[in-house]
């Protein structure tokens, strides 16, 4: 049994402060026993909790009190941290990120009494001091040039993924089927495991050649997105141009903004991403039909994000991603897709929003 | 021409944007109890008397494994029976360096032990150190083989009524925020997760995951 009880008390008891507001209190101690205390710590940080692996930011520490305690003492030992720049307060479906204070006394030979105060943080009125984690993610960093280089890169690599894929596959299925030596029986593991490679293989090359089959007939397709970083009831402003190289028949062309949660939970075999979707529109921007070989196409469509659209964040193993997936569908072709990321940050770090159409 | 507007959860974005209230203080809670929970705090909510198997680990070059398949307990069973007896935790992940595996600890709590390479696995269990291994797959052959006496114990046989109700009552306890009532789980729904999970704790849990996010206030919870 623990020989005192700790509590935290706020003053002014709230439960709501801004990010670089003062929050001030004590921790009262009630002792039942003599005992002495190597240090009364108290700390402060943001932590993740939900579906996903828990997650803390970094952590400040107070040392309030060292010495002895005597039984049937009260005391209160006053704390005030600044709160420092970081994620606000937010309560999702998988993911939630909340602010503690926690009290803990080390009391040598002995349970170590603990006590916990959560609190709400959120955005100061300047939208300042609000980091996300996000910010820094290379994703929304690079340009939206580099970021198509890299989803080419990607592409080429599961062009490269899928061929030696499909080569092993139909190489174990050309052995375990023994269509080259009749006469031996068919060995079915062999043709199992070259079937799933032949399949995968198939698919990687598919995802990889997609987009490139889609431009032979699109011609090259180039998207924007105005701004990356928008605020929470922000405008953002979409557009997609082609030039077709043949006359093709469009089924439709559409943009979808999602915002969703992305969590991790477990490690090694026990791992298992969860996802949630937070928010999807669709904006169509072409409703089908025949488009003719160099008749340019500039299609453009507006988001109004809602004012209650949670900020982005990303932490390990816990984010909330927001991004535009393009896609346009072409009749009796392979489609072409592309997915663009974009910041949600308070007001103050935005680019210029774009004027209403 | 914009399709569709469907903010998923209205509700939860509306809470978001106000920031007004601590998270799942509607339930007299302050988390999701079957949310992942931090590692050191399994120890305290495992159901589990550890006296009995810490005995087993009496003989010199002792080893005691828990076997069972994933969502079982494995690594609760570990953790908890460390708290009591500490010794050096080891947990081998999927992908990525091996970690060190001290080979002369005198107690060495080993996770997911079937990823032990052979050639360290032989030098492990040739060694002195008393083992606990959480493990997908059953040693008791290599490790009598070492001359090892060899406890084996399959997590997840003896979950009844009762001590589920125990490991589901602790989780929603340790994320109770305050005195008055929390939500508590119906005699039915113990047996209709029983019925319909068997001893699979983690599909309970996230089943029971779900179910607590679209709680709206405390009291008797169906399944």
């Amino acid at each position: 049994m623990a020989k005192c009880t700790l509590s935290i008390v706020l003053d002014p008891e709230r439960e709501a402060y801004a990010l670089g507001e003062v929050i001030s209190g004590s921790v009262r101690v009630t002792v039942d026993s003599d005992c002495s205390c190597n240090a009364l710590n108290l700390a402060l940080r943001w932590e993740t909790h939900g579906r996903g692996n828990r997650t803390h930011g970094p952590e400040s520490v107070q040392t309030l009190f060292r010495g002895t305690w005597r039984a049937g003492e009260e005391h209160a030992y006053p704390f005030s941290f600044e709160i420092p720049p970081g994620p606000v307060t937010y309560h999702g479906h998988l993911l939630n990120v909340d602010y503690f204070l926690r009290a803990t006394a080390d009391i040598p030979w002995a349970i170590d009494p603990k006590a916990e105060r959560d609190f709400l943080v959120v955005a100061p009125p300047d939208g300042s001091l609000v980091l996300t984690g996000a910010e820094s993610d290379p994703q929304h960093t690079h340009s939206l040039e580099t970021w198509q280089d890299l989803q080419a890169g990607a592409g080429a690599a599961a062009v490269f993924a899928g061929v030696v894929l499909l080569c092993v596959g139909l190489g174990l299925l050309l052995v375990g089927g023994n269509l080259l030596v009749s006469a031996e029986p068919v060995e079915w593991f062999y043709v199992a495991v070259g079937g799933l490679l032949s399949a995968l293989g198939a698919g990687a090359l598919y995802f990889g050649l997609r987009n490139r089959l889609a431009e032979r007939k699109l011609g090259p397709v180039a998207v924007e997105l105005r701004p990356r970083r928008v605020p929470p009831g922000g405008v953002l402003q979409a557009t997609i141009h082609f030039t077709p190289r043949t006359s093709l028949h469009l089924n439709r062309v559409r943009v979808r903004l999602r915002g969703t949660e992305v969590v991790v939970s477990g490690s090694g075999t026990n791992k298992t991403t969860h996802s949630h979707d937070l928010f999807s529109e669709v904006a169509t921007l072409h409703e089908g039909g025949p488009v003719l070989a160099g008749e340019a196409q500039r299609l453009e469509c507006q988001f109004a994000l809602p004012p209650s659209a949670p900020l982005s964040f990303r932490a390990p193993g816990n984010s909330l991603r927001w991004n535009a997936v393009f896609h346009v569908d072409v009749a009796h072709w392979p489609d072409w897709s592309q997915q663009v990321p974009l910041l949600v940050l308070p007001p103050a770090e935005q680019e210029e929003v774009p004027a209403p159409l | 021409m914009h399709d569709a507007q469907r903010p998923a959860d209205p509700r939860r974005l509306e809470a978001n944007r106000a920031c007004l209230a601590l998270p799942f203080a509607h339930l007299n809670l302050r988390y999701n109890p079957f949310g992942e929970l931090p590692l050191e705090l399994r120890p305290s909510l495992a159901v589990l008397d550890p006296e009995p198997f810490l005995a087993r680990l009496a003989p010199l070059r002792a080893a005691l494994q828990f076997l069972g398949e994933k969502g079982r307990g494995k690594t609760t069973h570990l953790l908890a029976l460390r708290s009591a007896r500490p010794g050096v935790y080891v947990h081998l992940p999927e992908d990525g360096p091996l970690p060190a595996v001290p080979l002369d600890a005198p107690l060495l709590y080993l996770d997911e032990s079937q990823r032990l390479p052979w050639r360290l696995r032989r030098a492990l269990f040739a060694g002195p150190s008393r083992l606990v291994l959480g493990t997908h797959r059953d040693h008791r052959r290599a490790l009598r083989w070492a001359g090892r006496p060899v406890v084996t114990v399959k997590v997840g046989d003896a979950l009844d009524e009762t001590r589920l109700r125990e490991i589901l009552e602790r989780r929603i306890e340790a994320a109770r925020r305050g005195p008055g009532p929390v939500p508590r789980l119906t005699k039915r729904a113990i047996e209709r997760l029983l019925a319909r999970f068997g001893d699979d704790l983690r599909g309970i849990e996230h089943f029971l995951y779900e179910r607590f996010q679209a709680l709206d206030a405390p009291g008797d919870v169906d399944a």
